[in-house]
């Protein structure tokens, strides 16, 4: 799945985000944390039991105040990348081949870059590329990058690794990755994770939200943790706008429930506002409360989703 | 019965249908309620479907198959008056009249159902029953195979009525019967008023004919008469025709004849013909040309002609007109000038008499015999006799 051609195209838009960002896309982000650090912070009133190291004598020679000096401590950039493993997300249309070429193949020609041409992927695929462009460019700007995989439980998690040298372990983890049949469940997801003790930091989400209940839960107590969630919602076309008519047999995929129905015109346009009310619902959430939001179809190219994302600005602080 | 069974058969063994996965049914079950399809009334339904569609499929068997009901049924009486007149021989879109008469007839047969009669006429001069009541349309159908329309007039007055009788007087329906509600069951005895249509079986008069004789057809009110023009659509009119013939002996010439003619144009347009008159011998059946006339006649318009000539042995004339129209039968006309035989005549003479002889020779149809022995008159009692002797003695019808 990541051949050279896909690492190409991370350099690429590794090389376009700092460019774009001055290399403040993700990481070299200081922490808002005083202590330790070699940067002047600010001053504060000396309380019994300070370190007397950290006063300054110049302020106390001029002026006869005791003040204490704080430094700005630089700690790393925690990125933890939530990858949905539920099998909802392996589902692949039928007709999904032939539009994702021609649209991928539209909008590269668009914009003159000559670029690989998208193979046929599914939700999952999509998002593990997306998950590995944006540890790409995590690692490149010398952040701390974890993958947590997930469906009802933590499935698989790559602890955080530093450097850019570590493309290759974290690419190899996630073509290790597989979709298990459990129902999504973020909430207890986040609550597992939390429970390690990890550092703050961003949580990427890339799911396909389908959990309508549940997502919010989750996201809730990943901001209530103090962590910065930001969300990649990712559906297929055919989620968006079916194709469906006539009687037919639906089966869930992660459930196996079958439902047996008459899909006409008329109910396919009420499944379209349907969708796109919950996509809303989805986006009205996280602007609420000032989270940022991607919307991806998986009919369009990874870096496509990255652009975009470095456009909006929604993941750069 | 067997329209059902397929039917059921799609209803128990239900298609497979599409399956297709998809990533939840989150927005599907909000469409469709899926409590509401498994409840009581979607099933009634299901099964109240099958149910009307075999009540369909049944209404539909029985309508088709048109049983026979034994009670309240009546049996339909067909008389079929077929046209088999000279006219019905004008060819309309490459069938004659008469073949589109036999298909209409035939139709007519197909359409019998079990218990109804039908009775064949021929409506060509002298109408005749072709086949009586029967219920067996095969035996009708055999007759109208055999049948070929005649060189003669029609006669369709005549066929109605035999039609009626067959008919009969107790199936006549209409307003001039008397008491048409009146009735009498015959099997019982009993003077009983009943509806028509309960005791007098339906009985009908169809006629099958061009009308050509006739402008308005004429119409028996007492019976039900259906009336189809054939063929169906205008029949064209390009036809000329002789519509008299007729020859006869001279009063004045021995052997001479005349004969009149008359050619009527009953086209729309001006037509041109050529009239050739023909005298065959009886004997030899050698033809001589009598007379050729070349017609130019408008619309409508009669040609009529005499047309006298003379010959001794007569023999058939024929009057024809040539390219031949619609109709070819009244492109000929024949008729017989009847012979005129020679008188033998015994010219009895002491001494040969050329001037005797050759009085004799010019007279026409005399066939003189000269001799000059008396006695042979007595073998000759049957001829008449002129006796010569310087003079003209006598004469005897008989030689005694």
């Amino acid at each position: 799945m990541f051949d050279s051609q896909f690492l190409q195209r991370l350099e690429y838009l590794s090389l376009l985000s700092r460019q774009v960002f001055g290399g403040q896309l993700l990481a070299q982000r200081r922490t808002k944390q005083t202590g330790g650090g070699v940067e002047f912070a600010d001053h504060r009133e000396y309380v019994a039991g300070d370190d007397l190291r950290m006063l300054d004598w110049k302020v106390f020679a001029r002026h006869g105040d005791l003040l204490l000096k704080r430094f700005q401590e630089e700690e790393d950039l925690h990125v933890y990348l939530f990858l949905d493993c539920s099998v909802s997300m392996w589902l692949r249309e039928e007709n999904q081949n032939e539009s994702n070429t021609k649209k991928a193949l539209n909008s590269r020609s668009s914009r003159g870059v000559e670029k690989a041409r998208p193979k046929t992927i599914n939700k999952f695929d999509f998002a593990r590329q997306i998950t590995a462009a944006l540890a790409y460019i995590a690692l490149a700007d010398l952040d701390r990058v974890a993958i947590i995989g997930y469906s009802k439980e933590i499935s698989q998690m790559l602890p955080p690794t530093r450097g850019k040298n570590r493309i290759l372990s974290l690419l190899q983890f996630l073509e290790t990755l597989e979709t298990d049949g459990d129902r999504t469940d973020l909430p207890s997801v986040v609550d597992q994770f939390i429970a390690r003790g990890p550092r703050r930091g961003l949580a990427v989400v890339l799911s396909d939200f389908l959990d309508q209940e549940g997502y919010r839960r989750g996201l809730d107590r990943l901001r209530h943790h103090r962590f910065e969630p930001h969300v990649v919602q990712i559906h297929t076309p055919e989620e968006a706008k079916p194709t469906l008519l006539g009687d037919i047999e639906l089966i869930e995929s992660e459930t196996g429930e079958h439902r047996k129905m008459t899909i006409t015109e008329r109910k396919l346009r009420e499944y379209e506002n349907l969708f796109e009310q919950f996509c809303e619902t989805l986006q009205q959430y996280c602007r609420t409360y000032g989270l940022s939001y991607i919307r991806a179809s998986n009919d369009i190219g990874f870096d496509d989703v990255l652009l975009k994302m470095m456009r909006t600005a929604g993941v750069v602080a | 019965m067997l329209i059902a069974i397929p039917i059921i058969a799609l209803y128990i063994v239900r298609p497979r249908l599409r399956r297709r996965n998809v990533s939840s049914l989150l927005f599907w079950d909000q469409l469709f309620d899926q409590k509401r399809q498994v409840s009581w009334w979607r099933r009634l339904r299901h099964w109240l479907s099958l149910l009307l569609q075999l009540v369909f499929v049944g209404l539909l068997g029985f309508a088709l198959l048109d049983p026979l009901l034994s009670e309240g049924r009546t049996s339909n009486r067909t008389v079929i008056v077929i046209d088999d007149s000279a006219s019905m021989k004008v060819e309309a879109g490459g069938q004659t009249r008469f073949d589109l008469a036999i298909l209409k007839a035939k139709k007519v047969l197909s359409s019998m159902r079990a218990g109804d009669q039908v009775a064949l006429v021929a409506g060509g001069k002298p109408a005749s029953v072709v086949t009586g009541w029967t219920d067996f349309p095969p035996l009708v159908e055999d007759a109208l195979n055999e049948m070929s329309p005649r060189s003669t007039p029609t006669d369709l007055g005549t066929a109605r009525k035999i039609a009626a009788d067959l008919v009969g007087r107790e199936n006549r329906i209409g307003s001039n019967a008397q008491n048409p509600r009146e009735r009498i069951a015959p099997k019982k005895g009993v003077r009983t008023l009943y509806p028509k249509r309960d005791l007098t079986p339906f009985s009908r008069i169809l006629t099958l004919s061009d009308f050509a004789a006739e402008q308005d057809p004429d119409v028996d009110t007492e019976l039900s008469v259906d009336i189809q023009v054939i063929p169906d659509s205008a029949p064209e009119s390009s036809n000329v025709g002789i519509i008299q013939f007729t020859a006869r002996r001279s009063f004045a010439d021995p052997i001479g004849y005349s004969c009149l003619i008359k050619v009527l144009n009953a086209s729309d347009q001006t037509t041109e013909r050529r009239l050739t008159l023909t005298l065959a011998n009886p004997e030899t059946g050698e033809e001589e040309l009598v007379d050729v006339v070349n017609l130019k006649l408008q619309p409508e318009e009669t040609f009529e002609r005499v047309f006298e000539s003379s010959s001794q042995t007569g023999g058939r004339l024929t009057a024809i007109l040539d390219s031949s129209d619609l109709l070819s039968d009244d492109d000929t006309a024949t008729s017989w000038v009847i012979p005129r035989p020679p008188v033998p005549v015994i010219a009895v003479a002491d001494e040969p008499n050329v001037y005797l002889e050759s009085v004799l020779d010019a007279v026409p149809l005399v066939q003189a015999t000269f001799t000059d022995a008396p006695l042979r008159m007595l073998f000759l009692p049957f001829y008449f006799s002129m006796c010569f002797s310087g003079k003209v003695q006598t004469v005897h019808p008989f030689p005694f």
